[in-house]
């Protein structure tokens, strides 16, 4: 749902792995082999010389400045800050306006994130075998799209918590009059929680125990 | 409905895969950290003052001086990184699958936490073996099901009952990647008064 570039994610994550795969198989083999560690020994010195000599020559006789390691410096800022826009861009995307419509020539209707979120969430909830409801809107590709996502309750069938969520969205449909994508994403994080398979409806008598129906 | 459709098939994918967005953020961290150490040394190279590990023309020297440092830190240092390195190719390419199933509906994408598909098919092949839930262990795996059950002792499990409900049940769920047949696991030894 979010704005993450997953491809651009595993791009820099395999990059810098076969950068790094390549530096140490390359210096292991280096001071392994012999031949590497002669052809090594022979221009090295060489390739440092001149690579000082590029970098350290100052552009301006007496002063420091070398116009390359400057250029080096500015290309690593640039690199650092996009390395920061990159962190700041994971995980983005949720947006608080659900539709904007032109209304023939009288104007535009725009709808709010928050009328569906609310619409649903409260319906979500009201169903006893959902522990707890999270509507967020998302931008993606042009369209905005609802993520539902919701908690239930040990051993709740989740084809039957689908099919509900599926007629509250067919009814918000009906009452927006556009069909919005929806993302529904059923967990339950049961090794975390201890609710019971039952509870006990505070809202009737105390003694009264409701339990999920025996399909 | 075409509308809903298009966009469906692409959040399949991302939502059953990891986005490696934490991997991404520590490597991302690790090239920061790096570049701006780097940076600071050509800055303090610049306004001459003495570098904080090694200046330019330091690191230049010792990169070339490879084959004169001992020949185990080398190796172990190049190891490390080759190790590191193979590390990050294999998660950066592998697809990193959720266990999460797609539930299969004409309105929506419905993703599904595996535990929640193995719970409700629990508690169903609970009451068609007269057990309790809690002696029901059900795992699922891509495209695999697997029922273990503790009976009560002294009574006997239907077997076919049993595997017939909880097939039933997947078949109801109608799930993506599709799952194969349940495996059933009657533990011998029964619990008492259960």
């Amino acid at each position: 749902m979010t704005s993450t570039n997953r491809f651009a994610n595993r791009l820099l994550i395999v990059v810098v792995g076969i950068v790094l795969l390549c530096a140490g198989l390359a210096a292991a083999a280096v001071v392994l082999n012999p031949t590497a560690t002669t052809i090594w020994n022979q221009n090295a010195p060489r390739i440092r010389a001149a690579a000082e000599s590029l970098l350290l020559t100052p552009a301006v006789p007496g002063t420091r400045t070398g116009w390359v390691l400057l250029g080096a410096l500015a290309a690593l800022v640039i690199l650092i800050a996009l390395l920061v826009a990159f962190i700041w861009r994971q995980g983005g995307g949720r947006t608080g306006r659900l539709l904007v419509r032109q209304t023939g020539e009288t104007g535009t209707t725009i709808i709010e994130s928050d009328v569906a979120t609310g619409l649903l969430q409260d319906a979500l909830t009201d169903d006893p075998e959902i522990l707890a409801a999270h509507v967020t809107a998302y931008a993606i590709k042009g369209t905005t799209a609802l993520k539902i996502a919701v908690t239930c309750r040990r051993g709740a069938s989740p084809q039957r918590i689908g099919r509900t969520i599926d007629r509250l969205l067919t009814a918000l449909d009906d009452v927006l009059g556009v069909d919005i994508p929806a993302y529904v994403q059923i967990s339950g994080g049961f090794r975390a929680r201890m609710t019971a398979r039952t509870r006990l409806d505070r809202r009737t008598s105390p003694t009264n125990v409701i339990a999920p129906a025996n399909p | 409905m075409s509308a809903v459709h298009s966009p469906s098939a692409r959040m399949k994918r991302r939502e059953t895969h990891s986005p490696r967005s934490l991997v991404a953020i520590v490597v991302a961290i690790a090239l920061i950290l790096v570049f701006a150490w780097l940076a600071t040394e050509i800055v303090l190279e610049l306004i001459g003052r003495p570098p904080l590990l090694g200046s330019p023309a330091e690191m230049l020297h010792g990169t070339a001086a490879l084959t004169s440092a001992p020949i185990s830190w080398v190796v172990t240092g190049g190891a490390v990184l080759a190790a590191i390195g193979i590390v990050l190719v294999v998660l950066g390419l592998t697809p990193g699958r959720r266990s999460r199933h797609v539930l299969a509906s004409a309105r929506s994408v419905i993703v599904v936490d595996d535990e929640v598909i193995a719970s409700g098919l629990a508690r169903r092949a609970a009451s068609a073996a007269r057990i309790s839930p809690d002696n029901v262990r059900v795992t699922l795996a891509r495209r695999t099901v697997d029922v273990r059950l503790t009976p009560t002792s002294g009574v006997l499990v239907d077997r076919s009952a049993v595997l017939d409900a909880v097939a039933g049940e997947l078949d109801s769920y109608d799930l993506e990647p599709a799952l194969r047949p349940p495996r059933l696991q009657v533990e011998s030894r029964g619990q008492v008064g259960a």
